[in-house]
């Protein structure tokens, strides 16, 4: 029997740490990467900081979708997360994981490994001149190491009353069961958020309670976890949500249910949005258990 | 690295022990650290931010009871009614940054009213002399004497890590290089990796020589261990602090321990019982 592997033994998900990558003498041999920056539109007139009532940011396929499908957004410019370094497209590889994030150092897009390496995310207003809603759209992966820097500049730049993120769920940071059959939303919330429900009256709290916390024991990375770690050391209302599979063409449908069950968040119409079909991502069962 | 308090908290101002975990294999110095958090009556205090973390968050890891109450990369707890401070810290840092973090982190400490590092970790039990096994798998290091020795730990039966050699090599350019601000002069510096370098390149070892390199009295205690189910190492990590700990105190610390909610899951879910 000794070297039959036994298939029912479960390993242990292996280290998060790669030490090759945390040793003393391992240098960070580039300079110090160029921060990211919001680049306005021309025409856009507004004083900087723009001060909305609400900053939308999505990353996930159902939320891309309900953005792209507004009639009535603006745009106001873009996200601009300079290369990290644009001399050495050798060493600026990364690997792309399924959650949207690029392990690995720089902005390196692996699926177009001839682009330059320039991230940008489009940033929208909804409500015309009052700009109330600002809306970010995060199409291509951010990496990593640049999340806390792409975070630092969103809320700079748009310091909203509330923040909410919307993203899939990181399978290979969650250590629950999941079902590719089985649709799902959890919520994280800073503690400025959580704790102004608390002293709110019972008919204005909404019906959020049935939008389950992220179990404990798993995580979050990359610049979802960035944009609220900045909102929860800031005192800022943050709000992330975190859907699977986004398999089903109904998975726009049920991100607006759920964002209605919050009052903040009630304000914003997308059913322009859900009008148009939504092509789900599809995830095999043999990669539920990678 | 810039502290943030929690709402209505602050840091005690008196001096602290400062307990923190370094990044290792199987990740045991973190593990101890979230059993004492969940153990001893601690509050988080606030968090830290600092560029070279990389970004992280969950639900709270402790308790039951699901209030939601967000975690984040790094952050401070206090003991209630005693002298220790925690930081815990639940992501990598970025690659290439581990002695610029280990600096910051350092000055922090040095900046706020730390009496003494503890810092917990994990090394390679397959480093592990083979004369030693079946003797405790604890060592330590300290800056009590410049050798590394320390009495307290002595009187413990611990016994000093054999491959801390001040005087040597890689040790003597870790202690060079944390007593920069910057990185550059290891730029012009050819290291070829080798046994010598194995504990001087190990995080731990960033911050007790940073530490050290700023007049900080530091001591780490280190577990010889592998990577797999290292919750058993944890408690036995946990325990020798709190041995430590009582070295100070008239009479023993108290040695139950509360297992962090969130270690039902730290190795995944349960296999599908349908496959059997």
């Amino acid at each position: 029997m000794a070297g039959i592997q036994d298939p029912l033994t479960e390993l242990p998900p292996p280290s998060r740490l790669d030490f090759e990558e945390l040793g003393n003498f391992t240098l960070d041999a580039s300079s110090a990467p160029p921060p990211a920056f919001i680049s306005w539109d021309a025409n856009v007139e507004f004083e900087t900081p723009l001060r909305p009532r609400l900053l939308f940011i999505a990353s996930s396929p159902s939320g891309l979708h309900l953005i792209s499908h507004l009639p009535e957004k603006r745009l106001l410019g873009s996200v601009v997360l300079p290369a990290e370094d644009q001399s050495d497209e050798g060493s600026s590889k990364g690997s792309l994981s399924d959650d949207g994030n690029i392990k690995g150092r720089s902005v390196y897009d692996a699926r177009n490994p001839r682009k330059q390496s320039v991230h940008t995310c489009n940033v929208y207003a909804l409500d015309g001149e009052h700009a109330s809603v600002i809306m970010v759209a995060v199409q291509t992966p951010i990496a990593e190491e640049r999340a806390n820097t792409w975070a630092r500049a969103v809320l700079e730049a748009i310091a909203a009353d509330r923040v909410m993120v919307v993203t899939m769920l990181q399978r290979e940071h969650y250590r629950g069961k999941l079902s590719a059959d089985d649709e799902v939303i959890f919520r994280l919330e800073t503690d400025a958020l959580r704790l102004e429900k608390l002293g709110k009256e019972e008919a204005t709290m909404g019906h959020d309670d049935d939008v389950p916390y992220f179990p404990s024991g798993s995580i979050v990375s990359g610049f979802p976890a960035a944009v609220l770690t900045r909102c929860q050391l800031l005192g800022l209302k943050g709000r992330l949500l975190l859907s699977w599979p986004e398999s089903r063409s109904s998975a726009p449908s049920l991100l607006v249910t759920i964002l209605n069950r919050f009052p903040d968040i009630q304000c914003l119409d997308f059913s322009s949005s859900l009008q148009v079909p939504f092509k789900g991502k599809s995830v095999s069962d043999l990669e539920i258990y990678m | 690295m810039e502290f943030y308090a929690v709402e209505q908290r602050s840091m005690k101002a008196e001096p602290m022990t400062l307990l923190t975990p370094a990044l290792s294999i199987g990740n045991v110095g973190q593990l101890a650290v979230d059993l004492l958090i969940a153990s001893l009556q601690t509050h988080k205090v606030g968090y830290l931010d600092d560029p070279c973390i990389l970004p992280c968050i969950g639900n709270d890891p402790y308790h039951a009871v699901d209030k939601g109450e967000l975690a984040v990369a790094l952050e401070v707890y206090e003991e209630q009614d005693d002298d220790l401070r925690i930081v815990q810290q639940r992501a990598p840092v970025i690659k290439g940054s581990m002695l610029k973090f280990s600096r910051s982190f350092s000055n922090w400490a040095n900046s706020n009213n730390t009496g003494e590092v503890v810092i917990l970790s994990g090394v390679d039990s397959g480093k592990r002399p083979m004369r030693d096994i079946g003797s405790s798998p604890i060592r330590y290091i300290s800056t009590a004497n410049p050798d590394g020795t320390d009495p307290r730990c002595e009187a413990l039966g611990w016994k000093k890590l054999e491959d801390y050699l001040p005087s040597s090599d890689a040790w003597r350019k870790l202690d060079a290089q944390s007593l920069q601000e910057e990185d550059e002069a290891l730029k012009d510096t050819d290291l070829q990796m080798s046994d010598e370098m194995y504990y001087p390149s190990l995080p731990f070892a960033s911050l007790f020589s940073c530490c050290k390199a700023r007049g900080l009295k530091a001591v780490c205690i280190l577990l010889f261990c592998s990577e797999g189910d290292n919750i058993q190492d944890a408690f036995f990590l946990g325990d020798a602090l709190q041995i430590f700990r009582s070295l100070n105190t008239i009479g023993s610390r108290p040695q139950t321990w509360n297992v962090p909610y969130s270690w039902r899951s730290v190795y995944g879910p349960p296999p599908d019982p349908t496959m059997y």
